[in-house]
């Protein structure tokens, strides 16, 4: 089962996941130091802001995807 | 030479040193882990580890070396092996998976192992070196004379240099705690084994590496 630490991983360099931190005046560096100590490794737990820059970054790499399939 | 970047130098020479490295990497790989690199050699910390005898490791461990550990996984094209060897004596990768900022990912191992050169394994780095690609590898190694920070005092650090990282065009973990001189920090454990401290070091010099390495097999598509 894929963990917290591995979804971040996948989304942490797409321009999503970025532009929503940015919007919400976070900067990586916040996020980097804070997402496990806030989660304890449960997405649920994460603070909103957190949660949202994740699932865009998701969004977006299944967005390429379907541009890859044609 | 090591020292604290973001305080010896203005912004601008800081951001005008690392501009000119990452000019110069044609590697493909994301912006940010080329400024990583860029500090990294800036601060020395590219040069090669050292290798050692599994006896060697454990007298190091003795005399209170941290034993650190970090498993490597096939992927399609590419042998676990291969990465292993490039980590231990290669041109220094900086990897491109951050949750914890960029650096080298090892785990304090937890279990007891039932190999006389691995008497103790890291359940992440066993769960990391897994792979339905072929056999995974675990590498052992032991930090030595290395203050390690934690991951929060780091960001306490972030909050009195924002600007300055800012200006200096540095926006995530491992490049401004490798620019402010750091050589390593602590972040919480992970799935799926929390207990077992995450280390990221930054200056592979303190790292030594023992030339056994722990063969993992791969799963069955």
């Amino acid at each position: 089962m894929e963990t917290l630490h591995d979804r971040i991983n996948r989304v942490i360099n797409t321009d999503a996941f970025e532009h929503v931190l940015e919007r919400h005046g976070i900067d990586l560096i916040d996020f980097q130091c804070s997402w496990s100590r806030e989660s304890g490794g449960d997405f649920g737990k994460l603070r909103s802001e957190f949660q949202e820059a994740i699932l865009a970054g998701e969004d977006d790499l299944s967005a390429r995807r379907e541009i890859a399939l044609g | 030479m090591t020292g604290n970047l973001i305080q010896d130098l203005s912004p601008f020479q800081l951001e005008k040193k690392i501009r000119a490295l990452v000019d110069a990497d044609h590697r493909a790989l994301p912006p940010k882990a080329k400024v990583f690199a860029a500090i990294a050699d800036l601060q020395g910390f590219t040069k090669l580890p050292r290798l050692c005898t599994p006896g060697e490791i454990e007298d190091l461990i003795a005399a209170g070396g941290m034993e650190l550990q970090r498993g490597i996984a096939a992927s399609d094209a590419v042998p676990a092996l291969l990465y292993a060897r490039e980590l231990a004596r290669g041109t220094l990768h900086p990897g491109t998976k951050s949750a914890y900022g960029h650096g080298i990912y090892l785990a304090t191992p937890s279990a007891v192992g039932d190999l006389p050169d691995f008497p103790r394994i890291s359940e992440i780095a066993r769960h990391y070196a897994r792979s339905l690609h072929g056999p995974g590898i675990i590498l052992r190694s032991v930090l030595r004379n290395v203050a390690l920070p934690t991951i929060g005092e780091i960001q306490a650090h972030f909050r009195e240099e924002r600007n300055r990282a800012r200006r200096a065009g540095i926006v995530e973990l491992g490049a401004f705690a490798a620019a402010c001189g750091f050589r390593g920090y602590r972040c919480e454990g992970i799935a799926p084994k929390p207990e077992e401290e995450i280390v990221v070091v930054l200056d592979r010099t303190a790292l030594v590496f023992q030339r056994v390495a722990l063969q993992i097999g791969a799963g069955i598509r």
